[in-house]
C-alpha cells in the first residue's frame, strides 16, 4: 500500500515536471524546422528583393504623407 | 503475552516513521511542482498559441513577398515613381487636387487597378486575421505596417474618394497601416 503511494506520487512528479518541460521542447522542435521551409520557398525572392535594381521599385521616391504639408487622407486611421 | 505483543511494535516503529517521512516529502514535492507545473504548462500553452499566430501571419508576409503581389506592389511604386517629379510639384505647391487626380490617373489602366484591388484584398485578409486574433498584432505591425502605409500614402487620395461611397472599400489598408504594438499573449 505504501508502496503503491510512493509509486504514485514519483508518477505524479514524473508528470507534473515532465510535462512543461517536454510540451515546449517539442513546439520548439516543429518551429525549428520551418525556417529551412521558409529559406527554401522564400530564400529566392529575400535574394532577388536585395538584387541591384529591385529596392528602388519597392520605395515611393515621393511620400505625400511624410512632406512638410501632407494630405489631409494621411491623417484617416480608421 | 503483553511482552510478545510489545516486541514487533518496537521493531516495526522507526520503519514506519521513516517511510511517512518519505511519503510527506514526496508529498511536499508533489505540491511544489504541482504549483510551479500549472503556470509553466499555462505559460507554455499560450506561448504555442502565439508561436503559431506568428506563424500565420509570416505566411502572409511570404505571400506578400510572394512573385504575384510583389510584382502588383511593384508595379504600382514604379507607375508612382515614374510621376514623382509631379507629385513633388503638387505637394510642393500644396495642390492636393492635383495630386488626387494625378493618383486617379494612374490607376486608369486595368494593370494597375488589377494590381491595386488584389492588394486590397490581400490587405483586408490580412487584418480580417489579426482583428479575429488568429495572426500577431505585433508581427502584422512590423511586417505588412509599412508596405500598407507606402500603398496609401501614395494612392490614399483615390481610396478615400472611393470610400466616401463604399466606407469598406480597402479598410485592410486602413487598419493595417494604422496598427500599433500591443502586448498581448492571450
Amino acid at each position: 500500500m505504501r508502496v503503491s503511494r510512493c509509486g504514485f506520487a514519483i508518477l505524479l512528479w514524473t508528470v507534473s515536471v515532465g510535462a512543461p518541460a517536454i510540451w515546449p521542447a517539442a513546439a520548439n522542435a516543429q518551429e525549428t524546422s520551418k525556417p529551412e521551409d521558409t529559406r527554401a520557398s522564400g530564400g529566392a525572392a529575400a535574394e532577388s528583393k536585395s538584387a541591384p535594381g529591385r529596392a528602388p521599385k519597392d520605395i515611393p521616391v515621393v511620400n505625400p504623407c511624410k512632406a512638410a504639408h501632407p494630405p489631409s487622407y494621411c491623417n484617416v486611421r480608421n | 503475552m503483553s511482552e510478545t505483543d510489545d516486541t514487533p511494535r518496537t521493531d516495526d516503529a522507526p520503519r514506519r516513521s521513516s517511510g511517512d517521512v518519505l511519503a510527506r516529502l514526496l508529498s511536499y514535492l508533489v505540491a511544489v511542482t504541482t504549483i510551479l507545473g500549472i503556470p509553466i504548462g499555462l505559460y507554455g500553452y499560450y506561448a504555442s498559441q502565439q508561436a503559431n499566430r506568428v506563424n500565420r501571419t509570416f505566411d502572409f508576409y511570404k505571400d506578400f513577398r510572394g512573385d504575384g503581389l510583389q510584382k502588383d506592389f511593384s508595379l504600382l511604386v514604379t507607375r508612382w515613381n515614374e510621376k514623382s517629379a509631379q507629385a513633388d510639384g503638387f505637394l510642393k505647391s500644396d495642390d492636393f487636387t492635383g495630386l488626387s487626380q494625378l493618383a486617379a490617373s494612374l490607376l486608369q489602366t486595368d494593370e494597375t487597378q488589377t494590381a491595386l484591388s488584389r492588394l486590397i484584398l490581400f490587405f483586408d485578409e490580412a487584418y480580417s486575421c489579426v482583428d479575429k486574433s488568429l495572426c500577431d498584432n505585433n508581427a502584422a505591425f512590423a511586417l505588412l505596417q509599412n508596405p500598407a502605409d507606402q500603398i496609401f500614402s501614395m494612392y490614399g487620395s483615390y481610396l478615400e474618394t472611393v470610400r466616401q461611397q463604399h466606407p469598406n472599400y480597402a479598410d485592410g489598408i486602413v487598419k493595417v497601416r494604422a496598427m500599433t504594438k500591443s502586448w498581448s499573449l492571450l
